[in-house]
């Protein structure tokens, strides 16, 4: 290392890197580090180079990803874990949240993963595309039962859920505004929408697979009558809603908090909004006041965020509770690359499901709610084994180079077990833990007495020793917080 | 009598009823299934023109001996064909809206409203199926008893207690560092104080009951380790399948009914040796029956199924009827069901686990009456 | 030798979505024809479910008749099938690229013999993709080492050629083999979207959609018939194209499937999905430029084609793993 860094310099890059990502590797934060938080934080929102992850490979060797009948978790993982454009995988998380859509219900998973690639495309541009772009988007369009919304008879679950779930909130607009939405959104469907949802409800990939969807617009199915929405009169289609929808003091907020929620610290569960304040009210007017000035576009609104003092402040550390992807993806990327995707990202998939974060497969339309609720027993047990069960073997490349990282902190041959314990921590994050369990693995530590690498013997040792420490660290409750 | 207990057997995927209680002098049933019928030179008779899928004669035994309850035609209204909402509605009872706790969970929160019992429950297999999620609600999930616990992945047995006793010093002394820090440190030492009883349970078991090598035989027998170490563990949760049979419809499902059948035997034989059958009853259900007549190779989703509660305390014999076959009867060529899940549920409820049922099925249904008073 | 107005036209399907064995394929990945009409087709199954693989044996007239093996570890056993061949006497040879051995079946389906470890030596592989038989010589394709090796027909090792590259007689992970009357070997040179030609020891003969304008976009395998036109499934653009021996194109075929007689009981037992299909239109406009999407929206069309056998008559076999069947055509 040529340039020595404050250590608030690395804690404050390791606090952006953890939530703008999925943490970093020590060769990522000497990187980061190097180019200094404002050019990371540009290249995070814009990076000037597409992700390659290599499409005909997953394709070919791991088939199921291919006809994405099932699978569609498993592939994401491989993404999540191997992408470097991780703001981009993050905010797909984000809106997957948000705009929470189930294979439970679609039976296909490659429907969900093109409104994924849809968000990774969307995501950090103007909300009004992204709207748009939800409304027209086939998985959404089943899940939310828009092919039976008709000009001559309304289905309006999906008006309801766009100004509920995905823009405004509850309180914010009568139910006079959700039938007018939902008239304006009648002929936005599927293409052969009764074949398809037959299909759907029993479940059936016969006789030949499943069939991806298409968004199509049937103009002889749509309402083309006058409506009100929110007290703007005319004869609107969906985009006319949604631009309505946009300019809403209440669609911004709700965007702010979740953005709050989602990047800065946890807030209560989302149904709990329209009673509570935010947690921090003056931070959700800064973001309203971005989305305003910022024509919506999100990703302004996420520089507005990683820039302001609210979230580089060292109460917004640690101040979330990790959900279950973010623990088993941060692992994963501390322990190194995986090849192709394998049956590790399958393991990976069903590591968040047992964690309660079922990728795709969200409990129901509101998504997770995340906080404690991602917290019991069951849980608990899931994720420390986890953790431990990926960082078990020195031989990962991922794992080589954080001991070989702890060894590089000491000038000497040698290390206590207290420098081992400090230089851990420090290597994997720079990780700030309370003094009480900082104490308990010096403690623990203190069973190997000073290690040594000299050897080949006294390096295993090492490696050995550091592993544990490693295990323990992760074990940590401050290693469930993000 | 000791604390009463529940071992659920959820047979995934959709168990064919028409195949495993088969009404197999009934016209119907031969023109419906001109390729997936089990013959009457097969079927094991149980009266009234039914009979056993022919691997089940384990199960048979046991009702020969008055411990099982067949309950016909169980549904709900509006059947839903796909497995997911269908398992999410048995799971939540919850058939008109999307829940979020399980019935299950629910119980174990009226049960130890302080989530006092880290054991209260216990899934075989990963992560936890959706009837036993509720907020509070402590439930461990073993994948193999043999090697459950935290940090397993440590091989070595000191360093791993060495581990777990550091793992208590960090989080014990952590409490009292602000709510979050305290949430989660009181779950991470609830976490390991369930996974310290149920992994020392396998020490305390010895049975000559020999299960089979199957997953569903190796999560029966967990059960019974578990139910006869007196742990306070009382409800167990186990599944096999798939049986989501829509091609080579007869060999897979009889291949998974064997299993079934024999699991579900070795656990009454296991916890009669140990003498704890008293105590203990049988739950076994699916989301769905499959489709009346059926595909050239196979049967698709269909609704209304059959289930099954087994043990000591069982009044055995059949309930509720089973549903017309004839083509006008049926709903879009599913048949009907005419008893409602939620009426087993309450019974078992209010007369097996003793706490009150309507909270939890958000409504009164009538019971069966398949327990002994 | 070959004629201008080659031609072929759509005859029927074979195939059906079974999830657990039974009448119909899984991600199918392998097929071969045996003399007597029986044709084995090698399901490599979901990962998601462990009985879902197998060997099925059917007949172009959907005649269904059993299946060979399934998930296991042990003699027999297969996890990731990729590739199916016999030999003279009717033995079966199947390639597993998960435990990365060959396993030997009996005319009678019975496992007689496996062997194959993973690694780059001599008689070791690392995900076997293609297997060809030629006069009592098995040809490997060993796709993540790049080569061809040879064995006998007990797995003895006998050879080899290929390495990385985009040389001539380099490979880059190739996947199908064939080979034509005069005993030439056809590579499936899959990421340098090619065909490679070979003679039977190995040595180079020529490429087919060679460089920057190869009409060939990932080839899968290949088949070659007594004029010497070449069949490739073109796996990256989902379509079918026989070539002629200078690489021009005679034929494109994208897929026609209609319902086959399979299907069709299937949908005499459901209503509600045999109503919805009156209105169902197979082929509309689609949105998207990407052959694996359109592929994955239009039920007729090829999907994922990865295997083109001929059989004795030269009726020509396209199977498809994202549809779970085959379709044969015949030359007009």
């Amino acid at each position: 290392m040529t340039t020595v860094h404050s250590r608030q310099e690395a804690l404050l890059m390791a606090h952006l890197l953890r939530r703008a990502g999925f943490g970093a590797t020590p060769y990522e934060m000497d990187r980061a580090l190097s180019m200094g938080y404002q050019a990371v934080l540009d290249d995070l929102l814009n990076p000037d180079h597409p992700d390659v992850i290599p499409d005909d490979l997953i394709r070919r060797y791991h088939v199921d990803q291919s006809d994405l009948r099932s699978g569609g978790g498993a592939h994401w993982v491989y993404r999540l874990v191997m992408t470097d454009t991780p703001l981009r995988e993050k905010i797909c998380l984000f809106w997957h949240r948000v705009f929470a859509t189930g294979t439970t219900k679609l039976i296909q998973n490659r429907v969900v993963t093109n409104q994924i690639d849809m968000f990774r495309e969307h995501g950090m541009g103007r909300f009004d595309d992204l709207l748009v772009e939800l409304s027209r988007d086939p998985a959404m369009i089943m899940w939310l039962d828009n092919q039976d919304n008709h000009g001559s008879n309304i289905n309006e679950n999906y008006g309801r859920e766009i100004l509920e779930l995905f823009s405004m909130g509850v309180g914010n607009y009568s139910e006079d505004d959700i039938k007018e939405t939902a008239r304006a959104f009648t002929g936005w469907r599927v293409v052969n929408p009764d074949y398809m949802s037959i299909r759907m409800r029993n479940n059936t990939a016969r006789p030949y697979g499943y069939m991806s969807w298409q968004f199509e617009y049937d103009d002889d199915d749509h309402d083309d009558g006058e409506k009100i929405i929110l007290g703007q009169k005319g004869k609107w289609n969906g985009e006319d809603a949604v631009r309505i929808i946009c300019e809403q003091d209440a669609t911004a907020r709700f965007v702010a908090r979740h953005l709050y929620h989602f990047f800065v610290a946890d807030e209560l569960p989302v149904p709990q909004w329209p009673h509570e304040e935010p947690r921090d009210p003056e931070a959700i007017d800064v973001l309203c006041k971005s989305y305003f000035e910022n024509n919506h576009d999100i990703g302004a609104m996420l520089r507005t965020l990683f820039e302001s003092d609210f979230f580089k402040d060292a109460g917004s550390r640690y101040a979330r509770i990790k959900s279950p992807s973010e623990m088993v993806i941060g692992t994963m990327r501390l322990a190194g690359p995986i090849d192709l995707p394998s049956e590790e990202t399958y393991m990976a998939d069903a590591a968040c499901a047992n964690m309660g974060q079922a990728l795709m497969r969200p409990p129901s339309v509101e998504g997770w709610q995340g906080g404690t609720e991602w917290i019991n027993t069951g849980a608990y047990v899931e994720r420390v084994n986890f953790a431990g069960r990926i960082l078990n073997d020195s031989d990962k490349q991922g794992v080589r180079d954080i001991i070989d990282r702890i060894k590089a902190l000491s000038d000497r041959q040698t290390i206590t077990s207290d420098e081992l314990v400090d230089n851990c921590l420090e290597v994997l994050g720079p990780l700030e833990v309370l003094d009480t369990t900082r104490h308990g693995l010096k403690n623990y530590a203190s069973k190997f007495g000073d290690l040594k690498w000299s050897d080949q013997s006294l390096s295993s040792e090492f490696d050995r020793a550091a592993v544990a420490i490693i295990q323990l660290v992760v074990s940590s409750q401050e290693y469930q917080t993000i | 009598m000791g604390e009463k207990k529940i071992v659920v057997v959820q047979l995934s995927g959709g168990n064919d009823y028409l195949n495993c209680v088969i009404p197999y002098d009934n016209p119907h049933y031969v023109d419906n299934r001109p390729n997936v019928r089990i013959t009457e030179d097969r079927v094991i008779p149980i009266g009234d023109g039914l009979g056993f899928n022919p691997v089940m004669s384990l199960i048979k035994d046991l009702y020969d001996q008055g411990k099982v309850a067949v309950i016909h035609g169980v549904g709900y209204p509006e059947p839903n064909r796909s497995h997911f909402r269908s398992m999410d509605i048995w799971h939540t009872a919850e058939p008109t809206k999307v829940g979020n706790e399980g019935w299950l969970g629910n119980a174990i929160n009226q049960m130890y409203p302080k989530h006092d019992n880290v054991v209260a429950a216990v899934n075989f297999g990963a992560g936890l199926p959706r009837a036993l999620v509720s907020h509070g609600a402590p439930v461990a999930s073993v994948t193999d008893l043999n090697t459950y616990g935290l940090m397993n992945h440590v091989s070595e047995l000191d360093q791993r207690n060495e581990a777990l006793q550091a793992f208590k010093d960090m989080y014990s002394q952590a409490i009292g560092s602000g709510p979050v820090m305290d949430y989660l440190s009181q779950t991470g030492l609830d976490a390991l104080k369930g996974a310290e009883i149920i992994g020392g349970v396998t020490d305390k078991y010895s049975s000559d009951v020999e299960y089979a090598e199957n997953s569903f035989a190796k999560s029966m027998k967990g059960a019974a380790q578990i139910l006869q170490a007196d742990i306070g563990t009382r409800i167990c949760y186990t599944q096999h399948g798939s049986f989501d049979a829509h091609t080579n419809g007869i060999a897979l499902q009889e291949g998974l009914l064997t299993d079934v059948s024999g699991g579900i035997y070795d656990f009454y034989d296991d916890m009669k040796r140990a003498n704890k059958s008293d105590d203990v009853i049988m739950f076994v259900f699916t989301e769905f029956g499959r489709r009346v007549k059926d595909n050239g190779n196979g049967t698709d989703h269909g609704s209304g199924g059959v289930a099954f509660v087994i043990g000591d305390q069982v009044d055995g014999g059949q309930y509720s009827e089973y549903p017309s076959l004839a083509a006008d009867q049926l709903l879009e060529g599913d048949l009907r069901f005419n008893l409602d899940f939620r009426s087993v549920y309450t019974e078992i409820l209010e007369d097996w686990l003793e706490i009150d049922a309507s909270s939890v099925v958000k409504g009164e249904y009538e019971k069966v009456g398949f327990l002994k008073n | 030798m070959t004629t201008t107005t080659f031609g072929l036209k759509y005859v029927t399907n074979v195939g059906f979505a079974a999830d657990f064995g039974g009448r119909g394929f899984q991600l199918p990945s392998s097929m071969a024809i045996r003399a007597d009409g029986v044709i084995f087709v090698v399901s490599r199954g979901k990962s998601s479910t462990k009985n879902s693989n197998g060997i099925q044996m059917v007949t172009k007239n959907h005649d269904f008749l059993g299946q060979i093996g399934t998930y296991g570890a042990g003699l027999g056993g297969m996890m990731w099938p990729t590739s199916v061949v016999l030999d003279s006497d009717e033995n079966l040879y199947l390639a597993d690229e998960y435990f990365n051995k060959v396993t030997k079946y009996d005319r009678e389906g019975n496992p007689l013999t496996e062997w194959g470890t993973k690694g780059s030596g001599n008689g070791q592989f690392n995900q076997p993709s293609g297997l060809l038989i030629q006069d009592q010589l098995i040809y490997l394709v060993d796709s993540r080492n790049n080569r061809i090796q040879m064995y006998s027909l007990d797995g003895d090792f006998q050879g080899q050629w290929g390495s990385e590259g985009d040389g001539e007689g380099e490979f880059n992970i190739p996947w199908g083999i064939s080979d034509d009357s005069e005993g030439n070997i056809y590579v499936a040179d899959w990421r340098n979207d090619r065909i490679q030609k070979f003679d039977s020891n190995g040595n180079y003969i020529s490429a087919i959609g060679e460089g920057d304008t190869s009409v060939l976009d990932r080839p899968s395998d290949v088949a070659v018939d007594p004029d010497g036109n070449i069949y490739v499934t073109d796996w990256g653009s989902q379509r079918l194209l026989v070539l002629d021996q200078s690489g021009s194109i005679l034929e494109t075929k994208r897929g026609e499937a209609d319902l086959n007689p399979w299907s069709m009981e299937y949908l005499s037992s459901q209503d509600d999905e045999r109503k919805a299909r009156e209105s169902f239109i197979p082929v509309y406009k689609a949105d998207t430029e990407d052959p694996s999407e359109v592929s994955a929206r239009m039920e007729p069309y090829f999907w994922d084609p990865v295997a083109v056998e001929l059989d004795q008559d030269g009726t020509v076999y396209v199977l498809e793993t994202g549809r779970h069947r085959f379709q044969i055509f015949e030359r007009i």
